[in-house]
């Protein structure tokens, strides 16, 4: 029988309620406490799977009462944890049907009162068997849930604005086919970047929608290869990349992707992130490795669950 | 050593706390506020503070006069956002789980000591008085109160989801259907669950 996490916490609930209203409740209650508890335990799933195994084992409660109740009484305990377990049961249950069995255990034991003799029935019996049986069901409670899902709580100021977390990627024409390559990856992962044709509406003045692209993004990557030229727009890109470094400092990164062959690094980009790479999977690491976001945990697809 | 310290060294009472964790290490807490139930990573120094706190409510002096251990940080209740001390939001269960260790182990041999104490006092010599127009006796017989057994903390159910706040990397526990928490509990950072 599989049990639920719900029927799990709840056995557990009732299971340290009965346990503890048998162990400290008023002594006046104590034979009424003691067959909750037995009839918990006979009927409860959980408790029912840990008690299960010890019906197999032999043990003899009535020679123990005889040998703990004589004048020099003998109340001792198998060494073996089952067959402790299952003769601990045992007594519970043959006191339950002859609460004298208490009373003479109390009386070999120097003990005249009432009082007396429940509380050295619970420290002698019940309580070691409620810890062991509390140590069990812990155990087979895991066994019986899942392990715990985890989610994070990220700080709100760690949560980018829609507006400010754009990826400028920055190129010549003649490299598109290297660029699509960065822009569909960063797209499948999650993130968000920017490349001119495809932001860009028709019409758009182009100078005006750069600066716009730099102004919403936190980092622009410069592909550097050896088509590469300092001039015309791509200087343009240089400046702004830096103007927007200055002004957002470490929520902003420059990176520098430089191919082989590639032409010189522009002396401006030199003192921000750059590095040699030789293939695209190289340079994709480098990127996601200095760019000032990262994307959350991981989590099955929507169409998968 | 002075006299206070003499005294120290008697009245000094170790308590041995087991505390039962779930299967992650989360221990069950209970806001003092709204009731509702959460869990936190154990801190020993938090438990240290809940069993002073307990002491205290059962008017015993605690203190650790050594200190050498920090009062725990408080924590703001996921659910009403009540902030409280770590040692105030304990489950009921634990909070008599504590209760009764104070109780078995620090206050009931103290009471039976004192009782002995007054029997031997009462028992010594003659205590009543023949001269007068009254006469009197005083016996005093205390019988000694058995000990109860020691409570048992836990099982833990390993319930619940695990809500990481990247704040301060600090960890809790609260229900799975549970997605309303938009403050860390421990150090009260604005947050948005992932």
């Amino acid at each position: 029988m599989i049990l639920t996490s719900d029927q799990v916490a709840n056995s557990l609930r009732q299971f340290k309620s009965r346990r503890d209203s048998l162990l400290h409740d008023d002594i006046a209650t104590f034979e009424h406490q003691l067959r909750r508890f037995l009839d918990f335990c006979a009927n409860d799933p959980l408790v029912g799977k840990v008690l299960a195994p010890t019906e197999a084992r032999t043990v003899d409660p009535e020679a123990w009462w005889d040998a703990a109740s004589q004048h020099n009484p003998d109340a001792s305990f198998p060494s073996d944890p089952d067959d402790e377990l299952a003769l601990r049961y045992r007594l519970l249950q043959s006191a339950r049907t002859d609460p004298n069995r208490i009373f003479n255990l109390g009386i070999a034991h120097h003990q005249n009162k009432r009082d007396g003799w429940v509380e050295f029935f619970r420290t002698l019996i019940v309580r070691p068997f409620a810890d062991e049986l509390s140590h069990r069901i812990g155990e087979a409670a895991n066994l019986a849930t899942p392990e715990a899902r985890s989610i994070q709580a990220v700080p709100l100021s760690r949560i980018p604005r829609a507006n400010e977390k754009k990826i400028f990627l920055s190129h010549k024409s003649v490299d598109k086919p290297l660029v699509y390559r960065y822009y569909h990856a960063l797209k499948t992962l999650g993130f968000d970047p920017w490349l001119d044709e495809r932001a860009m509406p028709a019409g758009a003045n182009l100078e005006r929608e750069v600066l716009r692209g730099f102004e919403e993004s936190c980092a622009a990557v410069f592909f550097i290869t050896a088509s590469f030229k300092d001039e015309k727009y791509l200087a343009a890109e240089v400046d702004y990349a830096v103007m927007q470094k200055r002004q957002k400092e470490k929520k902003f990164a420059i990176v520098t992707l430089r191919y082989t062959n590639a032409a010189a690094v522009p002396g401006l980009l030199t003192p921000y992130i750059y590095k040699d790479v030789s293939n695209d999977l190289e340079g994709f690491d480098e990127l996601l490795k200095a760019l000032p976001i990262e994307l959350g945990q991981v989590r099955w697809k929507s169409h998968i669950v | 050593m002075g006299d206070s310290d003499q005294a120290d060294e008697h009245t000094k009472v170790t308590f041995g706390v087991s505390m039962g964790t779930d299967r992650d290490g989360f221990l069950r807490r209970a806001c003092d506020s709204c009731g509702r139930e959460f869990k936190t990573e154990t801190d020993p120094a938090d438990l240290q503070w809940a069993l002073g706190a307990q002491c205290q409510r059962m008017g015993l002096d605690v203190g650790d006069r050594d200190g050498q251990s920090t009062r725990p940080d408080s924590l703001t209740c996921p659910f009403c956002k009540h902030e409280a001390a770590g040692s105030e939001m304990h489950t009921n269960e634990t909070v008599e789980y504590l209760q009764r260790l104070v109780y078995r182990d620090y206050m009931l041999p103290q009471i039976n000591q004192t009782f002995a104490g007054l029997e031997e006092t009462f028992g010594r010599g003659t205590h009543g008085s023949g001269g007068g127009f009254l006469s009197m006796s005083l016996k005093f017989t205390h019988n000694r109160t058995p000990t109860p057994p020691r409570p048992v903390h836990g099982p833990e159910a390993p319930d619940m989801k695990i809500v990481t706040f990247l704040c301060c990397g600090k960890r809790i526990k609260v229900p799975e259907s549970f997605f309303a928490i938009d403050v860390c509990v421990y150090c009260k950072t604005p947050v948005l669950l992932a």
